[in-house]
């Protein structure tokens, strides 16, 4: 039995291939799962990351590699062999059996005594605030709730890793929202290590801890929400999570090692990066929307006064008031289009800029993120 | 037009039902031949009920149907779930011997399970003819129960062997209760289909194990049998009865 | 996933096991019957001969087997002949009436086929309601002879596979696009025109499958010409039974067995591709 508490993983895998037919999906893929973290696996369909839930929970086996759960190797073992659950995208809560039994079914199979499955059950139903509809067929369940008694009839189990499979997709808005907090604080209290796959960035930055960012059966990025979301490491990150803004440059010079000029859409700009380049290489920078600020113009001047010297000239196309935020949608005068979301402030009058009107878009200095210019154009 | 059209129809209903309803007519008719109307009598049904050979060839049938449709309902369905559930060799060949079944003329059919009772000594009779009979209703068990699976949600099957789930259990606890319904819609067909099939019974049973077509075929060749009438009536009767008395307790149930 | 289940096992076993033993095993010896001698105490011979397929090229019985096919035929052509315009009004009528009329079609099936042809014949017979109905209308003045004769077979051949040829034809019919018709008949086609270049053409999966249905099965009901037909109105089932139960000729029946076999699976190969033709007609 591997100590996990020592930083060993709970979840290994070792050089991961796995083909359909003459179609590779994942290519020799390692990722290691810390014990009682809430992992998210994202990317867009067809990235590998339900086929590696599914190699998981044992409904595939691996071409090549190994999978270690807890320090045991599980390639050859069966689903119903393994301490590892699964929520379904679908829920594939048994129609014919009450809540009850759905959540019962996992211990009965275990031959757990009859005492013990009763007070297990009705713990993991209190759980997911559902005690009061134990006795209704999945038919008679709400959305929502039908996706409680799924959570609960994996729990109850008390699975090394519990695997979730795009599940809250078939919510709607509000309840995904709901349920987002949901997860989060059931994970938290039973400590057992989650491994969710979704789609939405949105999702992923909101519930884990860490965040794996997939493409073509590739990890592209592991890391914190945070550093996925505001350091990525290539454009397919930056493009795939969150809206960005991306400018190409030219490095002119280098100052002290972290400061950079470059010709940025033909603004002179500073930038400051750990990355080193050369002078005369082709940079990327990367700029979130809430990165930009955004001035007026009277007559080439900034209305408040800031110097328009490295900053943008452009005009407002598009303004859409988000009630915390304003966003405006502005073409440059390089032929660019950019987002820009600003807090709302009523007290600024910068903020009248209104459709056709010209502007100035600047940044926060230090907020921008540099990538070289490869070449390639993901997406 | 809309006329010529009915009455079209009603011709076609004529020709289905005429012979049916002069054979209940000719039932009551106490003439022997039927060929005059000589007044309304039971004694034709008395006689059935009198007939040993007539009664004990009409238990058979009924036997036979019974377990033939039981057994064909639980091969079947195993067979259906193989086929849903599992690759393995010789899928293909499977799948291919049940189509040569519903393609194969009864009798074809009927002479190659001849053949083979007869290579291995098998004696004609209840056996070979449960054997047989299992056989033919075989693929429309399996073809029933398979297209009810295939419309499951095939993570059912998955979340039952990720709580834990067996391949007995997922069938037991899983697989069978959703199927129920196709299940007994096949071992219906097969009772039907059972109760109706001459030829391959013809060939592959014997004087010891007597059922109630080969019954009536024999007296029929010989010659106009007015109990026979009787038989054909209550035959007749009886799926009617039930299926208007289902129909109306369904209609029953939604109202 | 390599999980040993006992369950597994047994389940792919039982079924498996009883196709082999029960399907193939039968069929292939039927085959290898085909190729051996006739013998008079064991049915047959173990030495190799093509003697059984060249004595059914012997016009005699190739005169047998015309026969039998052309009332199989003939049977087919009348079950389309009445059935389509019988399925087309009933596909035409409002739902609620339409699977009424369609259960009592279905119906007289859910009797055994042989106390069908039973209630034929006494409707066919020289003394029967038939003859009675013909010479009180004064359509005749002697009672016909009906029973025993080809067009009794064929009559009888109706009856009972008739249902075989209106369901495929319902099905069809039922899910023909109305507004194809009148887009035909917008486009300025006559009501015939309509029917032979728009209504048959779509129509024809339905017509193909009934004929199949109704003609297979009619090669074999050794019954039915057994009770209704004449000494010369002899079906394949008839010769093949005789073969088997009469003449104790195994091998020259099981070639006629294979013969019919065959036969079928070409016309039932030809099915397919015909559907598959069809459906490929109506994407373009």
């Amino acid at each position: 039995m591997a100590d996990h508490r020592n930083g060993n993983p709970i979840v290994s895998l070792k050089r991961i291939t796995k083909r359909f037919g003459d179609k590779t999906v994942l290519a020799g893929l390692d990722l290691d799962v810390r014990n009682g973290e809430f992992l998210t696996l994202l990317g867009p369909s067809g990235c590998g990351k339900t086929t590696i839930l599914r190699l998981l929970a044992g409904f595939e086996s691996p071409d090549e590699g190994d999978i270690f759960i807890d320090g045991r190797r599980v390639n050859d073992l069966a689903p119903n062999q393994r301490h590892v659950n699964i929520v379904f995208q679908s829920f594939a809560l048994f129609p014919h059996m009450t809540a009850l039994n759905n959540v019962a079914f996992g211990l009965k199979m275990k031959k757990t005594d009859r005492a013990e499955i009763r007070q297990r059950v009705d713990e993991a139903l209190r759980m997911v605030k559902l005690d009061d509809l134990a006795d209704r067929k999945p038919h008679q369940l709400s959305g929502g709730q039908q996706q409680r008694v799924a959570l609960a009839r994996a729990v109850v189990n008390r699975p090394k890793v519990l695997l979730l499979d795009e599940c809250l997709n078939a919510l709607d808005y509000k309840l995904r929202k709901e349920m987002q907090i949901e997860l989060k604080q059931i994970q938290r209290r039973i400590g057992i290590t989650f491994i969710f796959v979704t789609h939405s960035q949105e999702e992923a930055l909101s519930m884990s801890d860490r965040v794996i960012v997939m493409r073509d059966g590739q990890i592209e990025q592991a890391g914190t929400p945070r550093q996925v979301y505001e350091t990525p490491a290539n454009l397919f990150v930056a493009r795939f999570v969150g809206e960005i803004n991306i400018f190409d440059g030219i490095v002119t010079g280098r100052e002290n090692g972290s400061t950079l000029f470059a010709d940025v859409e033909g603004v002179g700009c500073t930038l400051r990066t750990p990355r080193s380049f050369q002078t005369g290489d082709r940079i990327k920078v990367l700029l979130r929307p809430e990165d930009l600020r955004v001035t007026e113009l009277k007559n080439g001047q900034a209305v408040d006064g800031t110097s328009i010297d490295g900053k943008f000239m452009g005009r407002v196309l598009e303004r859409t008031y988000k009630g915390m935020t304003l966003d405006s949608l502005i073409l440059l005068d390089c032929g660019k289009k950019i987002q820009a979301s600003e807090f709302f402030d009523e007290e600024d009058p910068s903020f009248d800029y209104s459709i056709g009107e010209r502007v100035a878009v600047g940044w926060v200095p230090s907020w921008e993120e540099i990538l070289p210019d490869d070449g390639k154009e993901p997406l | 037009m809309r006329r010529v059209k009915t009455l079209y129809v009603a011709l076609i209903y004529l020709f289905l039902y005429l012979p049916i309803f002069v054979l209940i007519a000719s039932s009551f008719n106490a003439s022997k031949y039927g060929t005059r109307w000589e007044g309304w009598t039971l004694k034709w049904y008395y006689q059935i009920i009198d007939s040993p050979l007539l009664m004990h060839a009409a238990i058979n049938t009924l036997i036979i149907a019974f377990l033939a449709a039981t057994l064909a309902a639980v091969i079947g369905t195993l067979g259906a779930v193989s086929l849903y559930r599992w690759r393995f060799a010789g899928k293909k060949a499977f799948e291919g011997l049940l189509f040569v079944i519903m393609m194969s003329p009864d009798i074809v059919m009927a002479i190659s399970l001849l053949a083979l009772f007869i290579a291995l000594g098998i004696h004609l009779g209840f056996m070979s003819l449960l054997l047989s009979h299992i056989t033919f209703c075989l693929p429309f068990v399996v073809i029933t129960v398979y297209s009810r699976l295939s419309g499951f949600d095939s993570a059912l099957i998955e979340a039952a062997r990720d709580l834990g789930a067996g391949e007995w259990h997922v069938f037991y606890r899983i697989i069978l209760p959703l199927a129920m319904p196709a299940v007994l819609a096949g071992w219906l067909l097969s009772f039907t289909l059972s109760v109706d099939d001459v030829i391959v019974s013809f060939f592959v049973t014997g004087p010891s194990f007597e059922i109630l077509p080969l019954r009536i075929y024999s007296m029929v060749r010989l010659g106009v049998k007015p109990e026979v009438n009787a038989l054909a009536t209550i035959l007749f009767l009886i799926p009617v009865v039930f299926v208007s008395f289902s129909y109306f307790l369904l209609k029953e149930k939604k109202s | 996933m390599t999980e040993k289940s006992l369950f597994k096992t047994a389940t792919i076993g039982l079924t498996g096991a009883w196709l082999g033993f029960f399907v193939l095993i039968p069929n292939v010896m039927i085959l290898a019957t085909s190729f051996l001698q006739r013998d008079e105490a064991a049915f047959v011979r173990l030495d190799f001969t093509l003697e059984n397929y060249r004595r059914i090229l012997d016009p005699v019985y190739l005169q047998v087997f015309g026969h039998s096919a052309a009332m199989a035929l003939v049977a087919t052509m009348v079950c389309l002949a009445l059935g389509y315009p019988f399925a087309y009004a009933l596909a035409r009528t409002r739902p609620g009436l339409r699977h009424l009329l369609l259960l009592l079609v279905i119906i007289p099936f859910w009797t055994n086929s042989l106390i069908r042809t039973y209630a034929i014949r006494s409707l066919l017979a020289t003394q029967g309601v038939l003859n009675k109905l013909l010479l009180f209308t004064g359509i005749i003045d002697e009672p016909l002879r009906l029973l025993y004769t080809g067009t009794a077979v064929t009559i009888g051949l109706v009856y009972i596979l008739f249902p075989f040829m209106v369901l495929p034809l319902f099905a069809v019919i039922e899910k023909l696009d109305t507004r194809l018709l009148e887009a035909s008949a917008d486009l300025g086609a006559g009501r015939f025109q309509t029917f032979v270049r728009v209504i048959i053409p779509l129509t024809m999966p339905g017509i193909i499958a009934g004929g199949l249905l109704v003609f297979l099965p009619a090669l074999g009901m050794f019954y039915v010409s057994d009770l209704l037909g004449g000494a010369k109105d002899l079906l394949i089932g008839n010769f093949i039974k005789n073969q088997f139960l009469d003449a104790r000729d195994w091998p020259f029946g099981a070639a006629a067995s294979v013969t019919m076999t065959l036969i079928m699976a070409l016309m039932l190969i030809a099915y397919f591709f015909s559907i598959r033709k069809i459906g490929k007609k109506e994407i373009r």
